[in-house]
């Protein structure tokens, strides 16, 4: 009897769950089902000068020009560029995270789209829904004092905007933070403070806390930074793994060998290569002028 | 007890005591007394981790103590003790003792309560409390920000002077305050640019200036409603008493 009553309830949920997501969809208006799951076009943008801070005519430094970059649904793809190259800058801007205070766009023409909505101030929250930013520094990414706070953080803000009822179901959220600390390796440390994990665990755990509200693309800076061999392997089987939209900034050119088959190469701020990761990477004189090596692995084999 | 008093009650609980508490004249012993009972009282309500409860009291109760050990020196009325040397010449009177007992009760029991506060609750239904208080978003961000960087600033500051150490091979005092004072300056620039970060992660994760909570919201129960009611009423009682005596 308490089998029926349960399937019973667990149905009417169900349904209250689905109506309350196609509530939200018609307020606020679907994406529009576009092939492209990242938009860039003719994008520069330049920081404010420290030096000006206060000014009444602030001075800028160009650090991206002209970048044209399409990302189509599901592809994985790798930003490649040497220190300074505007990697981060890039991405950031592609999350929305960049706002007045630290630069501006130069060319007001150019734009940035997710899944065909083109990010303003009106729809960044919608839009960053869509977006799981990985930072490269696991410690800007994880400040609650619980693994299962951080975790739940985002699925609960994205939740409560939608007004689903799931917002207020703990069981829910207590399954949904298991589930994302399972597929981290995490399993069991859901009371642990954040910042007394080993690097390696914060990195996990940071990819966690997006892995959480289902983000359809996934940005990740310098993901393989200071990890160790094991923990960089396992961190890459599991965002290759990932069946989403996969975009990662490094200069670990043995990653980027690793995980995509396109890359796009950055140096000084301007797009230098958009093509076939195999292809660029066993070019050693472009990647020299550029700032950037073979991989080892490739570099090995020439040798032998 | 522990699930009647959501964080919010505890938060008003608390800010009527220690308002009341301050309200009480200096030298009214009587009336600090009872205060001092309701508040113990209060606190025992709240169920503080009682280990992390006694260790940020007393790192805290040292400023006010040390704030205030000129207090009985600084006081008109009768004096009771007084040392006179040729340069320093100091006098404790009895109004003075008077205000220094007054002023340590107060700020001994107004920490009580906000650490217990503070040690019973989670930090993210503090200041999801607190903008259910229609307190200013930015200014809970502000607070939320200090209170998790707080404890970073000492990592920070003891890997700087590692650094400094490492590099310093003939230690002189002077030298070595003038580094430290160059780290301190660097670290404030280093915990912008932390904040800057966090509230960019945040951002990403949908926070837009509201803290929410996993599971139900706190709801206010009936008889957490009563409990709250009957000591803010009570505390009122004796404050209003306070004029009559």
């Amino acid at each position: 009897m308490n089998f029926i009553k349960n399937k019973i309830q667990n149905k009417n949920k169900a349904q209250q769950y689905q109506k309350a997501s196609d509530d939200f969809t018609a307020e606020n208006g679907a994406f529009i089902n576009s092939d492209s799951a990242v938009m860039v076009k003719n994008f520069s943008y330049s920081y404010r000068n420290a030096n000006s801070a206060g000014d009444l005519a602030p001075t800028f430094k160009k650090v991206l020009s002209g970048i044209n970059i399409e990302i189509r649904k599901n592809e994985k793809l790798t930003i490649i560029g040497p220190n300074g190259a505007g990697k981060s800058t890039l991405l950031l801007n592609i999350a929305g995270l960049m706002d007045e205070a630290d630069g501006q766009r130069l060319d007001e023409s150019g734009s940035i789209s997710i899944f065909g909505k083109e990010i303003n101030k009106k729809n960044i929250f919608e839009i960053r829904e869509k977006i799981g930013f990985v930072f490269q520094n696991p410690d800007d990414q994880l400040f609650s004092t619980s693994v299962y706070e951080d975790v739940s953080f985002g699925m609960i803000n994205m939740l409560k905007r939608r007004r689903d009822p799931r917002a207020e179901d703990s069981n829910y959220i207590d399954s949904v933070v298991k589930k994302c600390l399972d597929a981290v390796n995490l399993a069991g440390k859901e009371s642990e403070i954040p910042h007394f994990l080993s690097f390696g665990e914060k990195k996990m755990c940071a990819l966690a806390t997006v892995l959480s509200y289902e983000p359809e693309i996934f940005i990740l800076d310098e993901p393989s930074s200071n990890l160790d061999p094991r923990n960089r392997n396992d961190f890459l089987k599991l965002i290759k793994s990932l069946g989403k939209t996969v975009i990662v900034s490094t200069h670990d050119m043995d990653l980027a060998y690793e995980f995509s088959d396109r890359s796009i190469i950055l140096n000084k701020g301007s797009m230098v290569y958009d093509g076939s990761t195999k292809e660029i990477l066993r070019n050693r004189d472009f990647l020299q002028r550029v700032g950037l090596d073979m991989p080892l692995s490739i570099k090995n084999m020439h040798q032998f | 007890m522990k699930d009647i008093l959501s964080t919010p009650l505890k938060l008003i609980i608390s800010v009527v005591l220690i308002f009341m508490l301050n309200s009480v004249e200096n030298g009214n012993f009587l009336f600090l007394s009872i205060f001092s009972i309701i508040s113990v009282f209060v606190i025992i309500c709240f169920f503080p981790g009682w280990k992390v409860f006694f260790k940020r009291f007393f790192k805290i109760i040292t400023v006010p103590v040390l704030l205030s050990l000129f207090v009985p020196f600084s006081g008109k009325g009768n004096t009771l003790y007084a040392i006179n040397w040729k340069i320093i010449n100091l006098t404790i009177t009895d109004m003075g003792l008077v205000n220094f007992y007054s002023i340590i009760i107060k700020s001994f029991l107004s920490i009580a309560l906000i650490t217990a506060v503070i040690t019973s609750s989670r930090e993210r239904e503090i200041f999801y409390s607190l903008r259910r208080f229609r307190l200013p978003g930015i200014f809970v961000m502000t607070m939320f920000l200090m209170y998790r960087y707080i404890f970073l600033f000492r990592d920070e500051l003891n890997t700087g002077r590692k650094a400094i150490n490492a590099r310093i091979f003939k230690k002189t005092y002077f030298s070595y305050n003038r580094k430290v004072s160059y780290l301190v300056g660097n670290i404030f620039l280093r915990t912008f640019d932390r904040a800057e970060n966090i509230y960019k992660a945040m951002a990403a994760r949908g926070f837009d200036g509201n803290f929410n909570i996993p599971g139900n919201e706190l709801v206010i129960k009936k008889s957490g409603i009563f409990l709250m009611s009957c000591i803010i009423l009570f505390v009122i009682a004796v404050r209003i008493s306070d004029f009559f005596v």
